[in-house]
């Protein structure tokens, strides 16, 4: 409202301005030269004036000029009061001697004799204020009188007060009506062009380009200027429509391309997870053929080799210190398969669950590798989903196997905290940390160990998050992974 | 009033100015009059009485308008002198190259009133006082101004009588005298009379 009347107050206002400086100025010339035309006219007619008195004065004092009565042209002459301007006259002789004079004031001196200039019967002057008038009056085709009249000007001066004082009343008042009539006619000028720049405003407050300023219904400049801003504003609405379509197009081809990857990063996703069943499941057919089928003709050969040996004294000494070794090479190989075939898919996870095949495994890494390792498990830790036990397995064998690879170590900390809805697996080391970029979250220029990757992805088939922090104080690979309630078997061995 | 009645009185004037030539003639000649008049004032003498007289004489001649009956005597303004001659040659210096309404003035000595025809004014002098009454009875009749410096002379029936007041000479007017006799004197005229009467002669 406020930006509104400000927009009319400056062309209107200046409008108004605009129409009474000109108004204002062409009276005010008006009446100025009113004012010069009143003052030459005013002068014109006081001469007239003048001059008339003095060709009465003359005629009238001819006869007291001819007969020498000095008392009856003074008499003449003081006929004179009755013109208050009149400040002096006189009466001369042609030859210029003074015959008798008039003055409105006591203290007045006279004048000195200032004839027409010769071959003039009459001549005027102004000075000080004051106009003087000589005329030589002619009796019987002679010369007979020159009568002098002065005036004073206040007349003029009362007069030239009086039109000022009209004229300044004058042009106030229409000033005052050159503003009235502006203030009504300007309005079919400036209101439009205030409908359209608030319509501008609007459309430019609000961006809505599909308001339309109303035609005048006139053919001058206003209503063409209205016509370009309605088609400025229909070619924006157009573009604006064309530049929408093309947006939502683009949205829409990348709302596919993206389903498109989902679905493709989807049934990656199921392919790891099954390669990661089939490992699994590969391991642990190995495991039990290595323990089945290997390790029954390896216990088979022990046998046979434990039979042979008994009747050891019947053989060569030699002989019977290669069956020795031999049976302690078969003792060995058995151990070793085993131990193969247990690391492969300890048989105690599937029988006896987690924490046993935990705690075995923990005690065969720590004599392998010795790295003292401390384990920390949820005494209520109990039976889990096969998937999660696997799972759980598999991540602390993965990171017990890098921490003897990479950190340098000495020791290691496992811990498991089973809550009612997720288990958290924490295995630390105080080794020197990983390399930048090796933790699997970033394909930088050192590729992240398979194993991590690995990871990574039987934790996600598990909806569950794995985090790894890694600094000087070693490494920390934290895995939380969720227990639904449809597969948390009970927690009983 | 008094303003507008000189303007007409002017215009009356100058209506009289009939023959240019002849106003040029007597613009002339009052110019050279005034000069003899008034030039160089601080060494002039003081006029005698009779050359005021003379130049009244004429000048009267200027605010006196005479019937359309008035015999024509030519392009000459006869100024008639009856009896003894007061003015001898100042007279004729006086209204030489003088005009008065167009006519140019002359001066004529007359020893009887049969030789005033045609004058046109008539100047007594005192020698005639004694048929002063006579005189002026005939002049009646002859549509002349009648002018004396004779005492009683306006009483008898004259018109215009000199008077001295104060070693000024001034003059009186007997307006019925001259309304008598058809004559018709100008207001101008009768403003600076000393005395207008306007009584009937005895």
């Amino acid at each position: 409202m406020a930006a509104r009347k400000r927009n009319e107050t400056s062309i209107s206002r200046r409008l108004t301005a605009m129409n009474m400086l000109v108004s204002g100025a062409a009276l005010l010339l008006a009446c100025l030269a009113f004012l010069g035309y009143t003052r030459i006219s005013f002068k014109q007619s006081l001469v007239s004036d003048l001059t008339i008195q003095a060709r009465m004065i003359g005629s009238g004092t001819v006869s007291a000029v001819l007969f020498d009565d000095a008392h009856s042209a003074r008499h003449t002459l003081s006929a004179l009061r009755a013109s208050p301007h009149v400040l002096y006259a006189a009466v001369y002789r042609p030859d210029g001697r003074r015959f008798a004079e008039y003055r409105r004031d006591l203290g007045r001196p006279s004048l000195p004799f200032h004839p027409p200039p010769a071959g003039k019967v009459q001549a005027h002057w102004f000075e000080r204020g004051q106009v003087t008038l000589v005329r030589s009056v002619s009796f019987q085709g002679k010369p007979a009188v020159v009568v002098s009249i002065q005036s004073d000007l206040g007349q003029l001066h009362s007069l030239m007060v009086r039109y000022a004082e009209i004229i300044i009343l004058v042009l106030c008042g229409s000033l005052i009506a050159a503003f009235l009539v502006s203030r009504i006619s300007q309005k079919s000028i400036s209101a439009p062009i205030v409908k359209l720049a608030e319509i501008a405003r609007a459309v430019s407050r609000d961006t809505n380009y599909s308001i339309r300023a109303r035609p005048q219904g006139r053919n001058d400049e206003i209503s063409f200027l209205v016509e370009s801003f309605n088609g400025m504003l229909a070619q924006i609405q157009e573009r604006d429509n064309a530049l929408e379509e093309a947006r939502s197009n683009l949205e829409e081809r990348v709302n596919l391309r993206t389903a498109e990857l989902e679905q493709a990063r989807e049934s990656l996703r199921t392919l790891s997870g099954q390669l990661i069943r089939t490992q699994d499941d590969e391991r642990r057919r190995i495991a039990r053929e290595l323990h089945d089928s290997s390790g029954q003709v390896l216990a088979a050969l022990g046998l046979n080799l434990a039979l042979m040996e008994m009747e050891s004294s019947r053989l060569s000494p030699q002989a019977a210190r290669a069956l020795s070794d031999s049976l302690t090479l078969v003792q060995d190989m058995t151990k070793e398969l085993r131990t193969i075939s247990h690391l492969l898919h300890p048989p105690l996870l599937d029988e006896t669950g987690l924490a046993p095949a935990l705690r075995w495994y923990v005690e065969g890494f720590s004599q392998r590798s010795n790295i003292a390792v401390q384990l920390d498990l949820t005494p209520e830790l109990g039976r889990l989903p096969r998937d999660v036990e696997t799972a759980v397995f598999r991540i602390i064998q993965e990171c017990l196997t890098n921490i003897h690879r990479h950190s340098g170590s000495p020791t290691a900390r496992v811990r498991i905290v089973r809550a009612a809805e997720a288990v958290t697996v924490e295995i630390h080391d105080d080794g020197a940390g990983m390399a930048p970029g090796a933790d699997g979250n970033s394909s930088g220029p050192s590729r992240p160990g398979v194993g991590i990757q690995g990871m990574r992805e039987r934790v996600r088939q598990l909806s569950g998050v794995l985090e790894i922090q890694s600094g000087k104080g070693g490494t920390t690979v934290q895995a939380v992974l969720p227990l639904l309630s449809a597969d948390l078997g009970p927690a009983v061995v | 009033m008094r303003f507008s009645a000189g303007v007409s009185r002017l215009r009356t004037g100058l209506r009289w100015t009939r023959w240019p030539a002849c106003a040029i003639a007597a613009g002339a000649a009052g110019a050279l009059l005034a000069q003899v008049y008034f030039a160089a004032p601080q060494t002039r003498r003081r006029p005698t009485e009779y050359e005021v007289e003379a130049a009244y004489l004429y000048n009267f001649g200027k605010f006196v308008r005479w019937p359309p009956s008035t015999p024509r005597s030519g392009k000459l303004f006869p100024i008639c002198v009856l009896g003894q001659d007061p003015f001898g040659p100042i007279l004729d210096a006086t209204v030489a190259d003088e005009a008065v309404n167009g006519k140019e003035v002359v001066a004529k000595r007359i020893s009887s009133l049969e030789a005033a025809a045609g004058c046109r004014i008539l100047f007594i002098g005192s020698s005639e006082r004694k048929q002063m009454e006579q005189i002026l009875n005939q002049a009646d009749k002859m549509e002349v101004l009648t002018v004396s410096d004779a005492p009683r002379f306006l009483q008898e029936g004259g018109m215009i009588e000199f008077v001295l007041i104060q070693d000024h000479v001034r003059f009186e007017v007997n307006l019925t005298a001259a309304r008598r006799a058809g004559l018709d004197l100008s207001s101008e005229l009768l403003k600076v009379a000393t005395r207008v009467i306007t009584r009937k002669a005895s």
